[in-house]
């Protein structure tokens, strides 16, 4: 496999891991929770399709989990982002990026040269701007539906 | 053959009264009411139950590092439960279960979703925050503030309608 770790294309798909809990059918249609793209670091984790062979199957964690896919296009178009100030002024725009984050050699986590982070440029001051992007990651990769089902449904 | 006639005159009294009427309607069934009153308690025990299994979760229980819930967002979490509970029956709307999780800070998720619209609710230990969301676009189809007593009915008619 040729590794490619620059930039992440526009066109690129992006696999991200769905914990059970973090999902509910319960209309017929998919609703991932905004408590699937959780991140302590504001960052969360996706694994890009052209470095793990296109198999979706890579990125889950657990059998119960569940594997959903979203171009970087789409995530960047969240775009401008804005904080509002304590008077309800805009104060801070953020662009939101996906940024290659391969991981090797590390203490605890195994080898992924497919990781990559979809971050905020600057970094976001408060969580509830984190909150909303968790919001919109959600909405965007439940249109597309499983590329890997869970192995239990959540309720 | 038994053929069935109705004659008007025998029709049961409850038919012949406006007043009467008014009370045989459906919204107004003791029985019916009584009947979904208790479904409703039973789905709030069901949830309160959801909550406290919460406490079981460990810390990174998503394998993406998050905190352990707090036990005090999950009691704040059941006491926000009963409240917006109350305000929806007392107002006769109907009641929808919400899908209950944790972020990453060990807050408590309540979500619901209808159609296009979403509303998010995050418990901490002290205090409650709503976002509605009704697209994907962070500025121009979210908002959020704090949760209010007062202003549960108008976030349940916005995502009833």
């Amino acid at each position: 496999m040729m590794m490619v770790l620059g930039k992440v294309e526009d066109d690129e798909v992006l696999y991200r891991s769905v914990p059970n809990g973090c999902f509910t059918t319960a209309d017929g249609a998919l609703r991932l929770t905004s408590t699937a793209f959780n991140d302590p670091t504001q960052k969360p984790s996706v694994d890009r399709a052209k470095l793990c062979d296109a198999n979706p199957a890579y990125t889950r964690k657990r059998p119960t989990d569940g594997v959903v896919s979203l171009t970087a296009r789409s995530v960047r178009q969240i775009a401008d982002v804005v904080q509002n100030d304590k008077h309800g002024n805009p104060k801070l725009a953020y662009a939101i990026a996906v940024i290659p984050d391969p991981i090797k050699d590390h203490l605890i986590l195994p080898d992924n040269l497919a990781h990559a982070i979809i971050m905020a440029n600057p970094d976001f001051e408060s969580g509830s701007v984190f909150r909303k992007l968790k919001e919109s990651l959600a909405r965007i990769a439940s249109q597309g539906g499983w590329v890997v089902e869970p192995s239990v449904a959540s309720k | 053959m038994f053929v069935a006639t109705v004659d008007a005159y025998t029709l049961p009294a409850f038919q012949q009264t406006s007043s009467n009427t008014h009370l045989a309607r459906k919204e107004n069934d003791p029985l019916s009411h009584k009947v979904k009153s208790s479904i409703a308690n039973l789905s709030l025990q069901g949830l309160k139950q959801k909550l406290t299994a919460l406490q079981r979760l460990p810390e990174n229980w998503d394998n993406v590092g998050s905190a352990k819930p707090n036990p005090l967002a999950i009691s704040n979490a059941v006491n926000w439960l009963e409240k917006i509970y109350s305000e929806i029956v007392l107002a006769q709307l109907e009641w929808r279960a919400p899908h209950i999780s944790a972020s990453e800070a060990g807050d408590v998720v309540f979500e619901w979703w209808r159609d296009d619209h979403k509303l998010t609710i995050y418990f901490g230990a002290d205090q409650a925050e709503f976002i509605q969301v009704w697209g994907a676009h962070i500025k121009n189809e979210m908002a959020d503030g704090q949760l209010e007593t007062a202003g549960i009915l108008s976030l349940w008619k916005w995502l009833s309608a």
